[in-house]
């Protein structure tokens, strides 16, 4: 018995260390993105730069927040919560490394096509645009590569975690929420730990999500070396979004099973509300597939029935956030809740999730969507979401890890720089969604109409407090792992 | 070499690679530019539309509520309650299941069924061809518009594969600011795109976004208007296209 709680607390000092080097290397990714989000803003004002910089550093910014977000941050922090929620080992720790060096490879070639071949895309390199740029086919060929290479990763992350709560002795079927339909749901031996429950959901969910979209990248890549003809654009689109819509789950769904991680603990009593909670990730599991075609409601040549059920079916998937949010309140109100700061980064990103729903709303409703889409709205939102409510919430995760690891560096540093990023997220969004609301086009050199710049001009000073509090907090990470006095006592965990 | 300081070398060699392509890739691409845009605010060009107060309101919304949370992680709100209260609120939570799906039933039917029935102000870039409407057949290719005066049945090829801007559109073509449109009348565009795709955005003379449709390649891309006001519209590429594509716009006259 004795061997075996050795053996667990092994496993999860394992995981966390995988967990904290996913963590660090993202960190760096997502430090530089955010730097490059800054110069790209920047160059909108019509000081700087020229429209082929502006196209490419934009694709690099966007490519390298969602590769440094998600998959090195999101999906690293789930090894350490999966195994401490399981209390067993990974299903395979080699598995997990290389899945590690492969996104690695991806990113050094994605830099490689964009800062070397001019690769201007977009992030999202809506097919044909890679026939139809000013960048090199070579560097197009390479990026089509690496995000190829980095869809295999995804993949290999979904079975990882689907295996290591098969390994645990769980069913997946019940792991993916279907546990509440047991009549015996509240007298089981064992449950399957509500915070692994998000976390089967996306690994499943992208598993289904991804392979088409490979297909989509690999059809790409034959093209460009001349051995197929050009596929149906719209077809093109729907593979895209299949997998494009899901992928921001991939942070999601992690950050919503840290809430539950971190939650849990602090309260010191497991989350209210679990068999709702579990029915609603049981819907959520059923529809995430399904309803990315909500990113082309402005595509009137799709066919109506396919914009109809994608908005229904949104309405449906917005279900497991409204009920995760009211259950991690309450748990929080009823309970002699601990606060620190990791609760506070926590508590920041709840608030922010909430905020970013009502704005997401907008963007699932087409009757309104027809009139921001495309616009500096959608911009907004996303950022609202990404770099304000998940980020905070992927930092609070992060100092969680590190505040059991070796202690973080400065929790007064990291307290000071929710400030700063809170204040500069909040203004930089605003000005945003303001060009939004007038029409002003996203994706575009300069502003556009020309009337939107003086927002732009304003929105600087506080991209730059957000690229500030991005650093800072990078930079307090890096320190409390390799720091040679990272013997620093949490005070607020001793005391409290 | 344990996992992690791998990952400590990794992380220093890409920053130092990172700077100096960072570096090299700015001050080879490009210099200083000296025009500034222009500086004027937005309120000068357009007038609150109810969608435009609507989504001021969610703005506001937004902002109270953030402020509200604040107060809140402030307070450090936590009670301690008793385990007959949690009990209460354990039973309360499906009750507010139903009630978030109640909610977003309502909005469903809000959102999408009341504007689809409401024909013409409601979702008309949705509905299909009418008798009366005059048929504009549209052709996009980076980076223009133009408009085809033959019976749109042309078949365009592309000339030049390489540099992607020669096109054979000698025939029957005129650009927009050419066109007479009026008011009143119901205007169908079939927009097809050459290359890439596009999009196919109108601001009306208030700088008010009428709707917009993307124009994938290879389709024939319907978009349905009719103009109310007399004045300068202008049609704007919506969907990043290239390198150009922040100049691929152009307007026409409503009278």
């Amino acid at each position: 018995m004795s061997e075996n709680i050795e053996f667990n607390q092994k496993a999860i000092e394992d995981a966390k260390e995988l967990s904290i080097a996913y963590y660090l290397l993202g960190l760096f990714i997502i430090s530089v993105a955010v730097l490059l989000g800054f110069l790209v803003r920047f160059i909108q004002t019509g000081a700087f730069g020229n429209a082929q910089m502006y196209y490419t550093l934009m694709t690099l910014h966007g490519m390298a927040a969602f590769v440094g977000w998600g998959c090195f941050v999101a999906m690293g922090l789930t090894w350490y919560t999966l195994v401490k929620a399981l209390d067993s080992p990974l299903h395979s720790v080699t598995l997990v490394k290389v899945i590690f060096w492969i996104f690695s490879f991806a990113v050094a070639l994605l830099v490689i096509a964009t800062l070397g071949g001019n690769f201007g895309g977009s992030w999202v390199f809506l097919y044909p645009i890679t026939f139809y740029g000013y960048w090199d086919q070579w560097a197009a060929f390479m990026w089509n590569f690496a995000v190829l290479l980095a869809g295999v990763a995804i993949i290999l992350y979904g079975i990882e975690i689907l295996l290591t709560i098969h390994k645990a002795g769980y069913s997946i079927i019940d792991a993916l929420g279907f546990e509440v339909l047991k009549k015996d749901f509240y007298h089981r031996e064992r449950r399957v730990p509500l915070p692994v429950v998000p976390l089967a959901v996306i690994g499943l969910g992208m598993i289904i999500a991804t392979i088409p979209f490979a297909y989509l990248l690999g059809y790409t890549l034959l093209e460009i070396i001349g051995v197929v003809g050009r596929m149906d654009a719209l077809l093109a689109k729907n593979l895209l979004w299949w997998f494009g819509h899901p992928v921001v789950y991939l942070i999601l769904f992690p950050v919503v099973s840290f809430f539950y991680t971190i939650v849990a603990d602090y309260a010191g009593r497991p989350l209210i509300g679990e068999r709702v909670t579990k029915f609603s990730w049981m819907l959520a599991t059923i529809i995430q597939n399904v309803i990315g075609a909500h990113h082309v409601y402005a595509d009137l040549v799709q066919a109506s029935w396919i914009h109809v059920w994608s908005q229904f079916g949104t309405y449906i998937i917005i279900i497991p956030s409204l009920v995760s949010i009211f259950s991690i309140i309450v748990t929080i109100y009823v309970s002699k809740f601990k606060w620190n700061v990791v609760t506070q980064y926590m508590f920041v990103a709840l608030t922010f999730w909430l905020l970013a729903g009502m704005s997401g709303w907008v963007n699932a409703s087409m009757s309104l969507n027809i009139y921001i889409h495309n616009t500096l709205w959608v911009v907004a939102h996303f950022h609202t979401m990404a770099a304000l409510a998940l980020s905070t919430m992927l930092f609070g995760m992060g100092f969680y890890i590190l505040k059991d690891y070796k202690g973080i560096y400065s929790e007064k540093l990291a307290s000071q720089t929710l400030k700063l990023y809170v204040i500069g997220g909040v203004g930089f969004v605003h000005m945003w969604f303001m060009q939004g609301i007038f029409g002003g086009l996203r994706r575009t050199y300069y502003s556009t109409p020309d009337s939107m710049a003086l927002l732009t001009w304003l929105s600087l000073p506080f991209a730059l407090m957000l690229t500030i509090g991005f650093w800072l907090n990078a930079y307090n990470s890096f320190k409390s792992v390799f720091s040679k006095s990272t013997t620093e006592i949490n005070v607020d965990a001793s005391t409290s | 070499m344990k996992f992690l300081e791998q990952v400590k070398f990794l992380i220093l060699t890409l920053a130092a690679v990172s700077v100096i392509l960072l570096l090299y890739y700015i001050f080879g691409v490009i210099g200083f530019r000296s025009n500034f845009s222009n500086l004027s605010f937005v309120f000068d060009h357009g007038t609150f539309t109810w969608v435009r107060t609507f989504l001021f309101v969610i703005e506001g919304i937004w902002l109270i509520g953030l402020a509200f949370f604040f107060y809140v992680l402030s307070k450090k709100v936590t009670t301690g309650k008793d385990e007959e209260t949690i009990r209460k609120i354990e039973e309360f939570e499906p009750k507010y299941f139903i009630g978030v799906v109640t909610l977003l039933f309502v909005l469903f039917i809000a959102t999408f069924a009341i504007p689809y029935i409401a024909y013409d102000d409601g979702m008309r870039h949705f509905h299909g061809d009418k008798e009366g409407d005059v048929k504009i057949y549209v052709i996009a290719y980076m980076f223009e518009f133009r408009i085809d005066n033959s019976t749109g049945q042309t078949q365009y090829q592309a000339v030049d594969g390489i540099t992607n801007t020669g096109y054979n559109y000698s025939i029957n073509m005129m650009t927009f600011p050419e066109y007479n449109f009026v008011t009143g009348q119901r205007y169908a565009f079939y927009v097809r795109s050459l290359d890439t795709n596009h999009a196919f955005g109108i601001y009306d003379p208030d700088g008010k976004l009428l709707g917009q449709n993307q124009i994938v390649a290879g389709y024939e891309n319907t978009f349905y208007e009719t103009f109310t006001k007399t004045g300068i519209y202008q049609l704007v590429c919506m969907e990043y296209c290239g390198a150009g594509h922040h100049s691929m716009d152009t307007y026409f006259i409503v009278s």
